[in-house]
């Protein structure tokens, strides 16, 4: 597993380092101070787990995670209390509190590795090169989604709302804006205003006018427009 | 009687109350709070009987009447017309007392619920105090049965009302006064029982974000430099003391505190390395100002947290004091901009400090924060040199 080490005190950094030397399982391959250095380590080696302060210089660890197009596992590390920290983030894999003792490190790896051996294992199931989960922050409440788990966008003006284990948060990216972002393979511009996940459709039936009327597994009804419906079709081979 | 019981139970909640009071009763800020919103004034039971007020003004009252009573009528006068007025004002006396023990005893609230009691009362009462004349007239000295004792003569049975009526009005009144008086008293109580729990809940302890930062820094350091790691558990040992003990009195010399700020500076130093830079310029003079506890630490903490860490390059903290014209002046400035330091968790502390001084010194003493120029932001403070301190 490759991490990066992202804090802006170089003790807090070396302390973390020095408990991580213990599992030779987690390879650093870098460390970053402030955002912008840790936006450049990412691009450039694209680490499997951060280890990312919560409060920094130039902006906090939220800050970051909004600016990468793809999201790696994230174990955040905060000298906050756990539960003030949980209030913000309902999905990050762990958080660590400082000072970070030896076990709760071990456990917070154990759940990485799961983690990223999951995403490994779609990565070569899909497009290498695919986003696969992304930074989503709505007001005072942040996720941390996977694709996957997105059932449905909508266009709410320049906002667009996703939709995923009972959450329906609005971003500020117009909904065109995002689908250059999903990738064709996954997912389905139904009509101008919604793109469906294409693993989530549980039945597709034929309206009178040629048109598809397709249900999503988290219940949601979709009306396909007549152009995409024949795509649509075509795609589900139907 | 239950009406005494119900009133002392009612009393066994002041102690607890007046405790917070006590500097004592200082860490239990939020306790206190709790317990002065729960002994809020509520619409008790009014008591009419009771306290010497009232058997003595009950008595004088009744005793001028009798009085009045007896020299009113024309010659001569004798002993029968006086016995007769004992007898008139000795029921008034004794039946008055029963209708106040009988409304006590029905626990009323509000002169609403008195009205029929009183009214019936009166009307029974000035039929009794009637008859008690007449009967001492004739039973005792064997008067024959004139009509000037006649209970059912309607001037005398009218001037009976009218006397009990009047008792009534005033007895009522007096008892609502007391009760006002009282509340407000009450009211008072309260505010000042708020505010001194206001105060103490303003104190600025450390912030625990701090103190955790420091103890992740000083794992690390006790590998790498065990000397610097024993130095660093030297200075957090005495900033808790301070911290500690700035819950305990109202203000501190300008030195004590200023070695408190430079133990929390060093110790923010292991934190953020050669990001914080430091700077004091202390006139001598200040030196024995007084000041509340943690107000230069707070400034200070406000300038690392919303300032200096914000910067990936760091910057530099600068203290500045001074006695000047019977004041004591401080200045904390340190680099960042003024946005950053009047938002959220800033605003809050400073508001909390600002709020303590107002209590403290009252508009003699300020604090502001603004821009010193497009790179730094200035906190000065501002406290009168001979303090007055209005809880002091």
């Amino acid at each position: 597993m490759r991490a990066l080490i992202i804090d802006d005190e170089r003790l807090a950094r070396s302390a973390l380092r020095r408990l991580l030397s213990a599992h030779p399982e987690v390879k650093i391959i870098g460390e970053a101070a402030n955002p912008e250095e840790a936006i450049r380590a990412i691009d450039k080696t694209s680490p499997d787990v951060l280890f990312l302060d919560v409060e920094m210089p130039g902006g906090s660890g939220f800050d970051l995670l909004e600016k990468l197009e793809d999201v790696p596992a994230v174990i955040f590390t905060t000298a906050y209390d756990e539960y003030a920290v949980r209030a913000f983030d309902v999905s990050a894999l762990d958080y660590l509190v400082k000072p970070i003792t030896a076990p709760r490190l071990a456990a917070a790896l154990g759940r990485a590795q799961k983690a990223s051996a999951a995403t490994r294992k779609e990565r070569s199931d899909t497009d290498a090169s695919a986003v696969h989960q992304i930074f989503v922050r709505d007001g005072d409440r942040c996720w941390i989604v996977r694709l996957t788990d997105i059932s449905l966008l909508e266009s709410e003006g320049n906002y667009t709302r996703l939709h995923f284990g009972g959450n329906a948060p609005l971003i500020f990216r117009s909904l065109t804006a995002i689908e250059q972002r999903l990738g064709p393979a996954r997912f389905f511009r139904a009509n101008r205003s919604q793109i469906v996940n294409l693993g989530w459709i549980e039945a597709a039936e034929n309206d009178i006018d040629g048109r598809l009327s397709i249900k999503l597994r988290s219940g949601k009804q979709v009306e396909i427009s007549r152009r995409q419906s024949r795509n649509l079709k075509q795609l589900l081979s139907l | 009687m239950s009406g005494q019981n119900r009133v002392a139970n009612g009393r066994t909640a002041w102690p607890q109350v007046c405790l917070t009071l006590d500097p004592v009763g200082y860490c239990n800020s939020r306790m206190s709070l709790q317990t002065a919103t729960m002994a809020k004034p509520q619409r008790t039971a009014h008591k009419l009987v009771g306290g010497r007020p009232y058997y003595v003004n009950n008595l004088v009252a009744w005793s001028l009447y009798a009085l009045l009573q007896y020299k009113v009528p024309p010659e001569p006068r004798g002993l029968p017309v006086a016995m007769g007025a004992i007898a008139w004002c000795g029921t008034g006396l004794l039946g008055t007392d029963l209708l106040a023990r009988y409304a006590d005893r029905r626990c009323w609230k509000t002169i609403s619920q008195l009205v029929i009691p009183f009214a019936v009362g009166t009307l029974v009462l000035s039929a009794a105090m009637n008859a008690a004349r007449a009967a001492v007239g004739i039973l005792w000295f064997h008067e024959p049965f004139r009509s000037t004792h006649g209970w059912w003569v309607p001037a005398h049975y009218v001037q009976g009302v009218l006397v009990v009526s009047v008792w009534c009005a005033v007895v009522l009144t007096a008892n609502e006064v007391n009760h006002r008086r009282s509340a407000e008293t009450e009211a008072l109580r309260l505010a000042l029982i708020a505010q001194t729990s206001q105060f103490h809940a303003l104190r600025s302890q450390l912030n625990p974000h701090f103190l955790f930062n420091c103890l992740n820094s000083l794992r690390e350091l006790i590998d790498e430099d065990r000397d610097r790691a024993k130095q660093v558990i030297d200075q957090l040992s005495a900033l808790l003391r301070y911290t500690l003990r700035a819950d305990r009195v109202e203000t501190v010399s300008l030195k004590e505190e200023l070695a408190a700020v430079e133990d929390y500076l060093t110790l923010e130093k292991v934190r953020f390395e050669e990001r914080l830079r430091t700077r004091f310029d202390i006139d001598p003079q200040s030196l024995e100002a007084r000041l509340p506890p943690m107000l230069l630490q707070t400034l200070a903490e406000n300038g690392v947290k919303h300032g200096i860490a914000r910067l990936p390059a760091g910057g530099e903290l600068v203290v500045v004091t001074q006695a000047l014209e019977g004041k004591l002046h401080v200045e904390v400035t340190n680099t960042g901009k003024l946005s950053d330091a009047t938002e959220g968790s800033s605003a809050v502390g400073l508001d909390n400090a600002r709020e303590r001084l107002r209590l403290m010194y009252g508009d003699s003493a300020s604090l502001t924060l603004a821009a010193a120029d497009e790179s730094n932001v200035r906190a000065e403070v501002v406290i009168p040199l001979r303090s007055n301190g209005l809880l002091s």
